[in-house]
This record gives C-alpha cells, structure tokens and sequence, in this order.
C-alpha cells in the first residue's frame, strides 16, 4: 500500500482518543445501558469509573461482571503491607458485596492470603454471592511469598452453604488453599446439580473425595497438592477432564470406575522422595477404564518407573510426558514410557519434554561408535520384545535433547518403529558439565558432536520414508 | 426473485424511506414483533432514529443475514471493522437505536465498544474522552476515592 493510500485509509479509523466530540452523549444513556457497558470492563475499573461524575457514582452496583477481588498483584507483593492492611482489604470486600444492587451475581473470585480468622467476613461473601444465583465461585487463599505460616488455619468452606436452595445455580466451584472436607464436596456435588467445574489444590485435610452420581454434570475435576489424599472415587458419565498433581501421595488410590466420556487426563507430580509404585499402582489401572481416552499428559520429576500392565488406550491420539531429571542409576527409565506407546494403537502424536538433567548422566563419550553400540542394543530390543510397528505415529518431538544414552536409546527406538511419522522433531539442551580439566571438556564436545553427526544421519535415513526432521542444536 | 420478497418498510425521524427485506427487518426484535402481530403492513415511524443512522444499522443488519453461512471468526472480524468506523456520537446514537429497536447483537457490540474505550481510563481520561462534566465538589470525589482507595491501587 503506497503512503497516500495508506493515509486515505487511516482518516475511516475512528480514533477515540483525538476528541472531536463536543457533547456528553454518554451520560444520556439510560442506567441499564450504561450498567451493561460498566459491566464489560473488570470490577475495578467500573469501581474507579465511580469517581467520574454523578452519573457514573452508582453504576457499578449493578455490575453484572465478574466480582474479581485480586490482591495478588498488589496487596500481596509485599509481605508487610499484607499484614498492616489486610483487614482493611476484607472489609472493603464486604463493603462492595454489600452495596451491591444487581439481582445476580456471575461469577466471584476472591484471589488473597487469608485465613480461617476471617472466617466471618469469608461466609458473608459466600452467601451473598450465592444467594444471588452465582454461577463460578473460586476462593484462592493462596498464602503471600514462599512463607507458608501463617497467623491462623486455613478457613474452612463448610455445609451450611449447601443447604440454600439458590446453590443449585452453581457450575464451577475452584478453592485453593482452603480447607474442605471429602464430605462438604459431595454435599455440594449433591446439591448442585449444574456443577460441571470441581477445583481443589492445597487442601491439607482432604483425604477420601467420592465424585459418584448417575445424573451428574461434572464434567472437569482437579485435585492437586492434597497431601492426605488416599482416595479418589470418580463415577461421573459426563467427566471430560480429569487432572490430578500433587506431592508426596505413597498412599494414593485413584480409581475412575465409570467415566465413558473421559477425554483429557493429566497426571503430574513433584517426588523428592522416590516412591516407585505409586505411579504404576495408582495410575496406569484406573487408565483401564478409559476407553475414550484421547489425551494423556504425564509429569513426572525424578524418575519414571517400569509400568506393569500397561492397560489398553484404544483412543489416546496425544500422549505428553514430562520428565524432570534423568540421571545414571535410572538410565534405561525413558524407556519405561514405551509400554504407553505400545499400548496406544491409534496415537498420532508423542511429545518427550527432558527439564532439568542433573550430574551423573551418561552422555555419548565415545561419538560414533557409541551411537552404532546403542542402535544394536535397541534392534536387539525391538526383536526380542516383538514391537510392533507403529503405524499411525505421525510426529514424534523430543525436547531438551541431551545426548545421553537413554535419550539417544528413544530417538534410535522411535526411529526404528515408528515409521508413517510426518514430523520427528529434536531440540537440543546443551548440558552443564563442571569439568576442570579442559582438555577433557574439549575432548567431550568432540565425541558428543561426532555422535550428534551420526544422530543426525539417522533422521536423514528416517527421512527416505517421506517425513520431515529437524535436528535443532 | 428479489421482487418476490416481502419488503418492509421503514420511516425515519427525518423523513427518510427505506425499503427493507424482511429477512433483515427481523433482526430487529421489535419489527419482528410487529410482523407477528400483523403491525407491518404500512410503513413503520421510527421517531428518535435519523436516516443515516437507520441506513447504518441496516447495513449491519444485511450484514448479519448475508453472513449467517460465514465462520464465527468472519462475523467477528466484520463486526470489529463496522464498529471501528464509528466515532462517538455516531456510536451513542447507534446504541439508542439498536436499543429501541432491539437489536441485541449490535446493542452487544457498541456497548462493548464504549466499554473498549473506557478499558484502562483514569476517571479524568474518561470525562475528556466523553466530555463528561465533573459535576462532584473536590470533597465529594475525594470521599469517593477513599472509599474505593482498593481499586485506584494498581499498576499498569
């Protein structure tokens, strides 16, 4: 476009900020019309537009928005200005939710450090919103900084809500960092019949959740970071998404007894400790009844363990996994994924995400040499094992690419089976290796390039078959 | 075939005739409301709507119904272009109209539009940008901002 079209075309543009406008038009607009616009931007921009003029003063009482108090990127940034002000912010949230006019709430959404000493002012905000017929409540209790004390308990959500008839309008209940029993949630899931979000993180005292019901609509649950969890009992014939994280869980029991329209699972974990069942106890079995599984997305820091009986997932076209470090005693563990694979008959995409590689790894000291050792190893594994090509693997990604055996060992495997691939992608993650002696550093790069070079044919020679391969270093 | 069409036609304040297909006259809750009850057979007064207003919100309206096959995305974008090239008064009078008209998807978007403008305004650029009149006494406002001191607490 030359310059003087491109100025013709720019005078159509209304610029709203270039004031050409003589006359107040918008403080003619009826209050509902007005209500609705205010309701189009946050709460706290229709709270400040409240100082604009007479007009504008009572408008955001019946904002119809969501009620969003969030304190995280103010009040809780700064740890001593919490604790001088904190009680001035719950009684400014009372004050607002108070004076609010609107028949309804939408949604509220409460995002600060609190506890159970504000347990008062927390249950007249819940019970204000849902006596208005809110749809999506989420309290994030979240505790400010890395600090986890606190100057009280956790407030606990507790039955008395659930007896109000107006809860039946509720679709999304999210808490974090509140305190909530197994018992309290089935109340809710019992009296909401719309319900179709459950959240739950960092509830310390949650141990038995049983979200079972021939009528329910829930169709997404999450529960994270529970640390006495022990049991998860899910027959729900509408659940969509089912998202488990959490810490140290050794006595975990998932069991998903009925979930026909199970589509998305993710399953993540943060073990400092290492224990090595919980994953194939609690895991791969409850997998055998999801038939419709499409997506499955694994995280896993440490170390993946062997799967035993790896259940069939006749639908699973996604499987992601995330695996944190890797290191020498557990070097064949990637490999322990492949039962997932094997078991996925139709899945068209397999995406390995390597984060952190501490020390210890066994990386490809001998080039060229090494890499055609690993390839024999692997040929002997697929024969001996009787793999099973896999045809309708279209893209394989391996990110954070080291360069170590184990690594190595998958990209040869997925190589070698999967062989309709369209795209096999490889980024690489230079390692950090303290070594003093440079010469020996020196020597390392060398062998680990030749190797890189042999790696790199291999796509080459994989890309005969008509797929596309990046080798990205 | 077009001649075959039921057209509706529509009066406005300042004399203005459009004749209009009643595939898009009924994008207007009202004028729909007529037609069902028999009420649309002479030409319909629009008393608070100017000729150039009223032949913008049928171009809309035209809009609507030619893209009804389009894509969601399609709507949308044509929707951003038609509003960008409204300035203020224009858009405070399509918002009366589309109002009194019902209109609901374009009642929709230029509210959404007002309220794109205001996004992100302190109370002073939203008086200069609508050339609102600050009618408080500095005491009155400053009580205001006191008792939402939370809300002025941001960054950008």
């Amino acid at each position: 476009m030359s310059t003087v079209e491109k100025k013709k075309s720019r005078k159509h543009v209304y610029n709203p900020e270039f004031n050409d406008n003589p006359m107040d038009r918008i403080s003619e607009l009826p209050q509902e019309l007005l209500s609705q616009i205010l309701s189009s931007v946050s709460l706290e921009e229709a709270l400040r537009a409240s100082a604009v003029s007479h007009v504008f003063r009572d408008l955001w009482k019946f904002y119809t928005g969501c009620l969003n108090f969030d304190a995280s990127k103010t009040l809780m940034l700064d740890p001593e200005r919490l604790l001088k002000e904190r009680d001035g912010y719950v009684q400014w949230i009372t004050r607002v939710l108070t004076a609010h006019e609107a028949s309804t709430i939408d949604e509220l959404r409460v995002h600060c450090d609190l506890t159970g000493q504000y347990r008062r002012d927390i249950d007249r905000w819940i019970g204000i919103a849902i006596m208005k017929g809110v749809k999506g409540l989420e309290l994030d209790f979240t505790p400010c900084g890395s600090s986890h004390q606190r100057d009280g308990d956790y407030y606990r959500l507790g039955w008395k809500f659930c007896s109000l008839s107006e809860i039946k309008s509720l679709t999304s209940l999210r808490l974090k960092h509140v305190e909530v029993s197994g018992q309290v949630l089935e109340s809710f899931l019992s009296n909401c019949p719309l319900l179709e979000t459950l959240h739950v993180s960092h509830s310390k005292k949650l141990e038995n959740i049983n979200v079972c019901g021939s009528s329910l609509r829930l169709q997404h649950l999450h529960i994270s970071f529970c640390k006495c969890i022990k049991r998860i009992e899910v027959s729900a014939p509408n659940l969509v998404s089912f998202e488990y994280g959490g810490g140290r869980c050794m006595e975990l029991q998932i069991d998903l007894n009925y979930v026909p329209q199970l589509r998305d699972v993710s399953y993540w974990g943060q073990w400092d400790v290492t224990p090595l069942d919980i994953f194939c106890k609690a895991f791969p079995s409850c997998l055998a009844t999801c038939s419709q599984l499409v997506n499955l997305s694994i995280q896993v820091d440490f170390i993946v363990p062997q799967i035993r009986r790896c259940p069939t997932l006749p639908n699973l076209r996604y499987l992601t996994c995330e695996v944190g470090s890797i290191c020498h005693p557990y070097k064949e563990m990637l490999l322990n994924l492949l039962p997932l694979v094997a078991a996925s008959p139709l899945l068209h995409r397999f995406e390995v995400k390597l984060k952190t590689m501490e020390g210890g790894v066994d990386i490809l000291e001998r080039g060229s040499r090494e890499v055609k050792w690993l390839v024999e190893e692997v040929e002997k594994m697929i024969t001996c094992k009787r793999v099973e090509e896999m045809l309708s693997l279209r893209e394989v990604e391996i990110v954070g690419f080291l360069g170590s055996q184990v690594d190595t060992m998958l990209l040869i495997y997925m190589a070698r089976t999967a062989l309709n691939l369209d795209k096999i992608a490889v980024s690489h993650c230079r390692p950090n290796w303290n070594f003093n002696d440079s010469a020996r550093r020196q020597q390392i790069a060398d062998e680990l390039e030749e190797a890189f070079m042999f790696v790199h044919d291999l796509l080459l020679e994989c890309q005969t078959r008509g797929g596309l391969y990046f080798f990205d270093d | 075939m077009a001649s075959t069409l039921k057209k509706i036609i529509l009066k406005s304040c300042d004399g203005k005739i459009l004749e209009v297909e009643e595939a898009v006259a009924v994008q207007s809750q009202m004028i729909k409301n007529m037609i069902e009850d028999d009420c649309a057979n002479e030409e319909i007064p629009l008393p608070d709507i100017t000729g150039e207003i009223l032949s913008m919100i049928i171009e809309y309206c035209k809009m609507h119904v030619d893209g009804e096959n389009n894509s969601n995305n399609e709507l949308i974008a044509r929707d951003a272009d038609f509003i960008t090239r409204v300035d203020l008064n224009t858009l405070y009078y399509l918002i009366v109209a589309a109002n009194f008209l019902n209109v609901k998807s374009l009642l929709d978007l230029t509210c959404q539009r007002v309220a794109d403008i205001i996004k992100g305004k302190s109370p002073e650029e939203i008086r200069l940008t609508f050339n609102i009149k600050n009618d408080f006494t500095p005491e009155e406002e400053e009580e205001i901002r006191k008792k939402n001191a939370w809300a002025f607490d941001y960054k950008d």
